[in-house]
C-alpha cells in the first residue's frame, strides 16, 4: 500500500474521530504543556479534538505524538497552525491524552504510537484536514455575524477578514459561535504555495525550558508523599530471585522497605540516593534463567551457521537465483554479523506510580501510551478506564520505551510500598535490561554478468525473533527493508532464518534497516569493487528505477566532490537507502594511519518530501547519522554466562566530542508528501563508513563494531 | 548529618549522609532538577555544575567534600536565560531531547570564563559532555557564538 492510499483509507475514520471533542475514552492527563509558561486566560473553547481557542486569542493545539528529541512538539503544531491560519506566537502545545481520537493514521489497528518515523509522515494530511475544518467553522461563524457568504471571507494570522472592506474578527471572539457549528465534510486544504509555517525553520518548542533546566522529565517528577526506589533485576534473563538478606540495607538512613519481586529486588527510601546506597548492601542471589550459560561467541556462531547453512523462509524469489548460483564457478560470497545494541538514552528509565483505591496514576515517558495503560490494567486486573497515564518528554528513547516494562515495575513497587513511588533505573540496570537491537548474521552469494553487474543474488539473514513466530512468515520487523531492495538485479532470492534466544530484543532507531542496510550497501560495494567499477557509477546504473534515491546519490556525490583525488591513506565511502518513505545518501571521508581511524567528514543528502521544518530535518539527519556512527565505531552488547557484560558509558561508548567529523546536510526541495525523518539518518551511515575504510585500506569490514578490528 | 552549603548564592542547610553525592543533594534536598543524573560515574557530564567556577561532575562529589565552595547550578546561571551561552543555545537551537543540555551549558559557561576565545580543539578537549542525540557540532557552534556574545556584552 502506498502512503497516499493509507491516507485515503484512514482519512474518514480519522476525521470522524478527531472531529468531535475528545471525550469518552479520555483517561490521560498531561504535563509539560506550553513553552511560554504563562497561564491561559478565560475558558478555552474546544473546536475539535486538536484545537482549543481561548477568548484571549491563545490557541492550544494538541500534539498526538510523544516528544523524545525528534521535534514533533514543533513540527506537528506547525502543520496544524499553518492550515488553521494562526500566528505561531499565539500557539500553545499540549500533549494528547489517552484517546483514540489521536491514534496514528499509519497504524493498521488504531493506536497512539510514536515510532517508525510515523508522526509527520502519517499525520500530515489528517492534521491539515482537522485544522481546515476548524478554519472553515471560524469562517462560517464570521460570515454569519457579518451577514455575508463564507466565500467572501478569508483568514490570516488568527483573524477572519471580510474581503470587501478588510474588516476583521479574531479567532478568539469567534471561537464560541464556531464551536456550535457542524464541521463540513471536505473543507478545502491550502495549496503548498499558500503555506505560511510549513517549510519554515521555526525554533523548537520547549527550547526555553531546555536551556534553563526547567523542562520536567519523568525523572524530575515529585509528588507529595512520594518515595524513591532503586532496582536490581536478575542479571540472567529469565532468572528469579532466590534469597536476600536485608538487614544491613535497612540500617541506611531513610530506607523504608525492601520489595522482593519474582525476578528483582527494590529498595524504597525517602530519597533515591538512600535507596541506591542501601540496594548495594542487600545480600541478594538470583537463580536460574533462560539465558544461563549463553555467550556472545555462541550466539554469533549460531547466527553464522543459520545464515550460511540453512534455507529458512524464502520470502522473495524472483528469477532463478538458486540455479544460477549452483551452476556458477565464480560465486562471490561473504557473511556479515552485527551485534546486539542497547538504546542507552541519556535519561535512564524512570517511572512514577500512585495507587489509590481502585485507580492508578502513572507518570512516564512512553512511545506507546496505550501499551502502558493496557499493561498496567492487566497487571492490576482492573479495567483500563481506571488507569491514568501522564506522559512527558523523554530524554531520548530510540525505541526503548515502546513496551511497558518500566510502568509495570513502578506500579508493582508502589503497590508494595503503599505510597506513590518513583523508580529510577541506574545506568547499569538501564543498559543490562534493555530490549536490544538484535544481533544478526547475513550471508550473501552473488554472480556478476559480463559487464560486472549483479546477475543473481542470494541474501539470507539469521536472527532472533522480535516476537512469537507468525505462521511461518518472515517477521517484517527484521526483514522489512530487505524485500524492497532497490537495486535492479535480475535474479534475487531473499531468506530469513529464525533462531530462538532468550535475550530480549526490540526496535532500535531505524529498526530492520539498522542491520539490513549495512548488509545490502556493503555487499553492493563489494560487488562494485570486484567488478572494477566505481561504487557510485555502479549504484547509478542499478537504481535507475528509483529516481528519488538516484537524486540524493547524485547530490551527495556532487557535494563531496566524489572522484577527486584524496591524500594518501584517505578514502571515501558512499551508501544510500530509502527509509520510511524518505531517501538518504551519505559520503564519508576517513583516513587510516598506522591502524588509527579518523572520520574526517560526512556529507548527507535527504529527500523527505515536504520538509515541514527544515532545521529540524537537518538536526534529525545529523543526530541519527551520529548515532549510526558511534554504534558502528564502538557499540556492542556482549553476553557472558547469560548476562550482559556492558554496564555504563565507559564500556558502552558514545561519540566523544573530539571524534566528531565535519558534517554537511543537504535537503532536496520536494513537493511530495512528507516521509519519515527521525530515523532516516541512521541506517546507511555504517556501510558508508566501512566502504570508506575499504577505499582507504582495502580492508572489508564485515562485522561491527569497527573497534573490534585491527585496521593496519 | 547537617551540612551548610552555598548554592546559587544562598546558604542551604541539608541533613544527609556524608557520602551523598552533591547531585542528589541538589536534586532531592533542594529540588533543583535542572541538573541531571545519567551515568553516576562522571562519564557523561549531565550532572555538571560549577564548584567555585569550575565545571564539576556532581554525581561523584560527596557532600562532605563540598565545604564552603560556591555551587552554581543551571538554575543559578542566570534568572532569565540571559547568560551568553543560553542566548547562543537559543539562537542556534542546540538541544534535541534536551536532557544533557544543562550539563553542556554549564561546561561551556565554565570554559568561557577561563578562556574567552577557545579554539575548536580547546572546546572539544574541555567540553567532553556526552549527547546521545548527537548535538556535538551545534554545541561547538553555540560555544563559539557565546564567545562572541560575551565579548560584545
Amino acid at each position: 500500500m502506498t502512503q497516499q492510499q493509507i491516507f485515503e483509507l484512514d482519512r474518514r475514520t480519522f476525521t470522524k474521530l478527531a472531529g468531535g471533542a475528545a471525550g469518552g475514552l479520555m483517561l490521560g492527563v498531561t504535563f509539560g504543556c506550553s513553552d511560554q509558561g504563562q497561564k491561559l486566560q478565560g475558558p478555552p473553547v474546544t473546536i475539535n479534538a486538536y484545537i482549543r481557542i481561548s477568548p484571549d486569542e491563545t490557541i492550544t493545539l494538541i500534539n498526538p505524538a510523544e516528544e523524545m528529541g525528534q521535534g514533533v512538539r514543533t513540527a506537528m503544531p506547525q502543520i496544524l497552525a499553518d492550515e488553521l491560519d494562526a500566528r505561531w506566537d499565539q500557539i500553545f502545545v499540549e500533549q494528547a491524552p489517552l484517546d483514540l481520537a489521536y491514534a496514528n493514521p499509519g497504524m493498521a489497528r488504531p493506536a497512539q504510537r510514536t515510532s517508525g518515523s510515523m508522526s509527520v509522515r502519517y499525520y500530515f494530511t489528517p492534521l491539515r484536514q482537522v485544522a481546515a475544518a476548524a478554519r472553515d467553522m471560524l469562517v462560517r461563524a464570521a460570515a454569519e455575524q457579518w451577514g455575508v457568504v463564507a466565500a467572501e471571507c478569508e483568514t490570516k494570522d488568527g483573524f477572519v477578514i471580510r474581503a470587501s472592506d478588510g474588516a476583521k474578527l479574531s479567532y478568539g471572539t469567534l471561537a464560541d459561535a464556531a464551536s456550535k457549528l457542524e464541521p463540513s465534510d471536505n473543507p478545502p486544504l491550502k495549496s503548498p504555495d499558500q503555506f505560511t509555517l510549513i517549510g519554515q525553520s521555526l525554533k523548537s518548542v520547549d527550547q526555553l525550558k531546555k536551556v534553563d533546566g526547567s523542562l520536567e522529565f519523568t525523572i524530575d517528577i515529585d509528588l507529595p508523599g512520594m518515595l524513591h526506589a532503586a532496582l536490581a533485576i536478575t542479571p540472567v534473563f529469565g532468572g528469579q530471585l532466590a534469597s536476600y538478606d536485608e538487614s544491613e540495607a535497612l540500617k541506611v538512613k531513610g530506607v523504608r522497605q525492601i520489595v522482593p519481586m519474582k525476578d528483582a529486588i527494590a529498595v524504597v527510601a525517602e530519597r533515591y540516593w538512600q535507596a541506591k546506597k542501601a540496594l548495594d548492601l542487600v545480600q541478594v542471589t538470583f537463580e536460574g534463567g533462560d539465558s544461563l550459560g549463553l555467550s556472545t561467541e555462541a550466539i554469533y556462531a549460531d547466527l553464522r551457521e543459520g545464515a550460511e547453512q540453512e534455507e529458512g523462509i524464502t520470502f522473495r524469489d524472483d528469477g532463478n537465483s538458486k540455479e544460477l548460483l549452483q551452476a556458477s564457478q565464480q560465486v562471490i560470497e561473504g557473511t556479515y554479523v552485527v551485534p546486539y545494541l542497547a538504546h542507552a538514552s541519556m535519561e535512564p528509565l524512570a517511572c512514577v506510580a500512585k495507587l489509590e483505591g481502585e485507580t492508578c496514576e502513572v507518570w512516564t515517558g512512553t512511545q506507546s501510551i496505550q501499551a502502558a495503560a493496557r499493561s498496567v490494567a492487566r497487571f492490576l486486573d482492573v479495567p483500563t478506564e481506571q488507569i491514568t497515564i501522564h506522559t512527558g518528554p523523554m530524554g531520548g528513547s530510540f525505541g526503548r520505551r515502546l513496551g511497558a516494562d518500566l510502568e509495570i515495575r513502578a506500579v508493582e513497587i508502589a503497590q508494595a510500598a503503599g505510597a506513590p513511588v518513583k523508580v529510577i533505573w541506574s545506568r547499569e540496570e538501564d543498559i543490562r535490561h534493555d530490549y536490544y537491537r538484535p544481533a544478526v548474521a547475513a550471508h550473501f552469494a552473488a554472480t556478476l554478468d559480463e559487464q560486472g553487474f549483479p546477475e543473481a543474488l542470494d541474501l539470507r539473514i539469521a536472527t532472533y525473533a522480535m516476537g512469537p513466530p507468525r505462521g511461518g512468515r518472515a517477521d517484517s520487523r527484521v526483514v522489512g527493508s530487505m524485500s524492497d531492495m532497490v537495486y535492479h538485479i535480475p535474479h534475487v532470492r531473499f531468506g530469513y532464518v529464525q533462531r530462538e534466544q532468550p535475550i530480549p530484543v526490540g526496535s532500535w532507531r531505524s529498526v530492520a534497516r539498522s542491520h539490513n542496510t549495512f548488509f545490502s550497501e556493503s555487499l553492493i560495494d563489494e560487488l562494485a569493487h570486484k567488478a572494477g567499477h566505481d561504487p557510485l557509477d555502479y549504484r547509478r546504473a542499478l537504481i535507475k528505477e528509483t529516481p528519488r534515491l538516484l537524486a540524493v546519490l547524485e547530490l551527495v556525490a556532487e557535494k563531496s566532490e566524489w572522484g577527486t583525488a584524496l591524500p594518501e591513506g584517505h578514502g571515501r565511502g558512499i551508501a544510500a537507502t530509502p527509509c520510511f518513505d524518505s531517501f538518504v545518501a551519505h559520503v564519508v571521508e576517513v583516513s587510516v594511519f598506522k591502524g588509527e581511524l579518523t572520520v574526517h567528514k560526512v556529507i548527507n543528502a535527504v529527500d523527505c518530501g515536504i520538509a515541514v521544518n527544515p532545521d529540524i530535518v537537518v538536526q534529525q539527519i545529523e543526530g541519527a547519522m551520529i548515532q549510526g556512527l558511534y554504534a558502528a565505531l564502538h557499540n556492542e552488547i556482549t553476553i557472558e554466562n547469560g548476562a550482559v557484560v556492558e554496564s555504563n558509558f565507559h564500556d558502552y561508548q558514545m561519540l566523544m566530542p573530539w571524534e566528531m567529523p565535519e558534517v554537511e546536510t543537504h535537503i532536496v526541495q520536494s513537493g511530495e508528501l512528507p516521509g519519515g525523518i527521525g530515523e532516516v539518518g541512521t541506517p546507511a551511515l555504517a556501510p558508508a563508513l566501512t566502504n570508506a575504510i575499504y577505499a582507504a585500506t582495502g580492508l572489508r569490514i564485515r562485522t561491527l563494531p569497527i573497534s573490534g578490528h585491527e585496521l593496519s | 548529618m547537617e551540612f551548610t552549603i552555598k548554592v546559587n548564592g544562598a546558604s542551604q542547610v541539608v541533613d544527609v549522609d556524608p557520602d551523598t553525592p552533591l547531585l542528589w543533594v541538589i536534586r532531592e534536598e533542594l529540588g533543583l532538577t535542572g541538573t541531571k543524573y545519567s551515568c553516576g560515574i562522571a562519564a557523561c557530564g549531565a550532572c555538571t555544575v560549577h564548584v567555585d567556577g569550575e565545571a564539576t561532575r556532581s554525581c561523584v562529589l560527596p557532600i562532605e567534600f563540598v565545604g564552603q565552595s560556591e555551587i552554581t547550578t543551571i538554575e543559578g546561571l542566570s534568572s532569565d536565560r540571559s547568560h551568553p551561552v543560553q542566548q547562543a543555545w537559543l539562537e542556534i537551537d542546540v538541544p534535541q531531547c534536551g536532557y544533557c543540555q544543562s550539563g553542556q551549558i554549564m561546561a561551556a559557561a565554565a570554559l568561557l570564563e577561563e578562556n574567552p576565545n577557545p579554539s575548536d580543539e580547546e572546546i572539544k578537549e574541555t567540553v567532553t559532555n556526552l549527547c546521545r542525540c548527537g548535538t556535538y557540532n551545534r554545541v561547538l557552534k553555540g560555544i563559539k557564538r557565546a564567545a562572541e556574545l560575551k565579548a560584545t556584552a
